[in-house]
């Protein structure tokens, strides 16, 4: 490393690499899980910190890790401001509520519930932008700090705006909708002086959307169309009030062959979706940028469908306890497939001057929304 | 000629300001760190100014006091670093204050659960009508049935009512009435207010059981278990919810269920004081529960995986097992002294009758 001014763009070593252990993060969330229990749930937000700080500090970029530094303590100051300002003035007004309607003002009710629904949905929108703030200001790299330049409010109007726009398409909208969603979030964070920016286009998927949609309603047709013509006369030893079958080895097998028809067909469906959606996560990423630095997402659909088998294999054979390995899967999985481009110049990148919100991600703890 | 020690250790420098790495030549001493960059820059910090960081594949980072963004990589974890306080630690204030917060903090939940339902009892008849009977018109509404209005049959009811009237009184106005909808049950909600449901009085052998049931609702009246639910709901389940997350809930949930079936057995046992007080006999209940039992072992009988389920829950209902409420009451009987019947036949059969007219709930 001679002199001071170090790109990241060296192709010598691996830009982006995860070091984590899966034993050692396992031993460290089953503690968390024995004190969050002995201590009534007030641990968790401890017990998600220490997740947060050991999938970063695994996590280096140009061969040095990132930093969360986040704590526990202002977790729970978020998740109580939240109770005092969001849950209970929601308890009085359901309650409100439910009163209005034992008096017979039932529009007055509804009015207040459609209110109430459109408010929560607002949050949500303002919970998720936070969260990301909360955890940028509290991420760092060779000492400089990330962050959000806003708080959020702005972002949840839009939020509100494009959840409409979902609903009004009948869903078929959703590519518009994540794309603008993610460029809105990624468009007000910065790393230190440089500008974090995204231009992901839906157009780049919406082809990949419509198909997968058609496709599963094709594949679902010739499911059931398999199902009548190979042993249509069989079907009816199921119509109710049907006679018991002769031989019920004989409809154990039929019952097997028509899972193995629904297996394929459901296994055909995932990879439509999966493709689509591993098309929009890589044009989510490569359309976001830190600086001068892109990103490159190379997971396909059968990577990904290896990836959600491979966890639903994890939590099925450990009844469940699997579930708490799931951060440490996600995180390393989107590392696995994440590459940089172009490069950072790291003497000309300086601190910024956001300071970050003083208490956690209350609100979409509130929601149990954070993926980590 | 005069020798310098060497440079005992190599590092890099983040100075909080910029990304660029700074690499360094560290010297060390007792109580002061010098830092030389290459660049000819040369820093002495004190060395209590230093704290050591989180061990990464880069290596130790160290951390500066007065410099919250200032890092310094150790490619080696040498003693003078490993020697450093953690980065975490806490001051002895500090540590005291956490101390003490962790230490109430478990006392109030040992508290809780040791003696939580005792207090609740306690405060329940602080909860105002005021803010009581609105919920127990919202619980009402809650039940979606119309109330019987049989003037007769209410006329009816309101003698039992009266016959199993405790010697102070109720503990506020009482107002029983029955709902018409099929299910076995009946519902007291906050506000003195008793659903009575027809599915009970159809399926009841005679008047004494509807009686015996009536009673152990009455006793919930009488210990305002109904105002110690909405105190539960609306004071400590949300806390614990909100603050304690998942895990906070199953343990309210455990909770929740535990005194919910000491509310079931207190009411038990003071409707079988009711009873003998009302000179009511308290065997017909007793033979309620057991044919209650005997429906639900029916439909078990059909399906296995119901029977493991129902293995499974009885630590969780809310209600205790129906041949334990039976054997209780079967103990009590020989000391009923001398009964009379709950009812009189004309009054039994006009509260059988009494949903031939049907409004909405309106309280009296």
């Amino acid at each position: 490393m001679p002199g001071g001014s170090v790109m990241i763009d060296d192709d010598t070593g691996q830009r982006l690499a995860f070091t984590g252990r899966w034993p050692a993060f396992l031993g460290m969330v089953v503690v968390n899980v024995l004190l969050t229990v002995v201590t009534l749930g007030i641990y968790r937000f401890w017990a998600k910190t220490r997740v947060r700080r050991y999938l970063w500090e695994n996590t280096l970029v140009g061969g040095e890790p990132l930093e969360y530094f986040g704590r526990g303590i202002e977790k729970l100051k978020g998740a109580f401001l939240v109770f005092l300002m969001l849950v209970l003035p929601l308890i009085v007004v359901t309650g409100v509520a439910a009163w209005l309607k034992t008096q017979g003002m039932i529009a007055a009710a509804l009015l207040v519930y459609v209110g109430l629904y459109v408010l929560l949905l607002y949050l949500f929108g303002v919970g998720s932008y936070r969260s990301q703030r909360y955890m940028l200001s509290r991420t760092a790299w060779r000492g400089i700090r990330a962050g959000m330049t806003t708080g959020g409010w702005g972002y949840g109007v839009r939020f509100l705006k494009l959840a409409l726009f979902h609903f009004i398409t009948f869903g078929f909208g959703a590519p518009f909708v994540a794309t603008k969603l993610w460029n809105a979030r990624m468009n007000d964070a910065v790393f230190g002086t440089a500008a974090v920016t995204a231009d992901a286009n839906w157009r780049a998927v919406y082809g990949r959307f419509l198909f997968a949609w058609f496709g599963a309603i094709v594949v679902y047709i010739v499911a059931i169309g398999a199902v009548f013509a190979s042993f249509g006369s069989q079907l009816a030893a199921f119509a109710p009030g049907a006679p018991p079958p002769a031989d019920p080895r004989a409809m154990i097998g039929i019952v097997l062959r028509l899972y193995l028809v629904f297996f394929v067909a459901g296994l055909a469906i995932a990879v439509l979706m999966l493709r689509y959606y591993a098309a929009l996560i890589a044009e989510l990423f490569g359309a976001t940028r830190v600086g001068g630095l892109g990103f490159i997402f190379t997971a396909r659909a059968g990577q990904f469908l290896a990836f959600m088998l491979g966890n639903l294999a994890i939590i099925a054979f450990t009844l469940g306890l699997g579930v708490l390995m799931m951060p440490y899967r996600v995180w390393s999985f989107y590392l696995r497939h994440l590459q940089t481009t172009g490069s950072l110049d790291t003497a000309a990148l300086g601190q910024t001057r956001l300071r970050g919100p003083s208490q956690g991600d209350g609100l979409v703890d509130a929601f149990d929304a954070a993926a980590f | 000629m005069p020798s310098t020690p060497p440079p005992s250790d190599r590092g890099v420098v983040y100075d909080g300001e910029t990304a660029r790495a700074h690499p360094v030549a560290l010297t060390v001493a007792a109580d002061w760190l010098d830092i030389a960059g290459e660049d000819g820059t040369d820093e002495r910090i004190g060395r209590d100014q230093l704290r050591r960081g989180v061990r990464t594949a880069a290596g130790v980072t160290v951390h500066r006091v007065d410099r919250p963004d200032w890092r310094l990589i150790v490619a080696a974890p040498a003693p003078w670093v490993t020697a450093l306080p953690g980065v975490g630690r806490l001051s002895p204030r500090a540590t005291r204050a956490y101390a003490a917060v962790t230490a109430a903090l478990v006392a109030v939940a040992a508290l809780a659960v040791v003696f939580g339902d005792d207090l609740l009892s306690l405060a329940a008849p602080l909860v105002p009508s005021r803010v009581a009977r609105p919920i127990g018109e919202a619980v009402i509404a809650s039940l979606d049935a119309p109330r019987c209005t049989g003037a007769a049959g209410q006329a009816a009811l309101d003698r039992l009512v009266d016959r199993l009237r405790p010697l102070g009184g109720f503990v506020e106005p009482v107002d029983a009435g029955v709902v018409d909808t099929p299910a076995v049950n009946a519902v007291t909600a906050p506000g003195g207010r008793i659903a009575i449901f027809r599915g009970l009085i159809d399926q009841a052998a005679g008047p004494n059981e509807v009686a015996g049931v009536l009673a152990h609702e009455l006793t919930h009246v009488a210990l305002r278990h109904p105002a110690k639910a909405v105190l539960r709901q609306l004071g400590v389940s949300i806390v614990v919810r909100a603050l304690g997350g998942d895990i906070g809930g199953a343990v309210d949930l455990a909770g929740l269920l535990h005194s919910s079936r000491r509310a079931e057995r207190d009411a038990d046992a003071g409707a079988l004081a009711t009873l003998r007080a009302a000179h009511v006999a308290p065997a017909p209940l007793a033979a309620f529960f057991d044919r209650m039992r005997r429906e639900e072992a029916a439909k078990a009988a059909d399906d296995p995986t119901r029977r493991v389920i129902d293995l499974a829950t009885s630590y969780t209902a809310t209600h205790p097992g129906e041949d334990e409420r039976a054997a209780a009451i079967r103990a009590a009987v020989p000391r009923q002294g001398t009964v009379t019947a709950a009812m009189s036949p004309a009054d039994w059969a006009a509260l059988r009758a009494i949903c031939r007219t049907t409004a909405p709930w309106r309280d009296r």
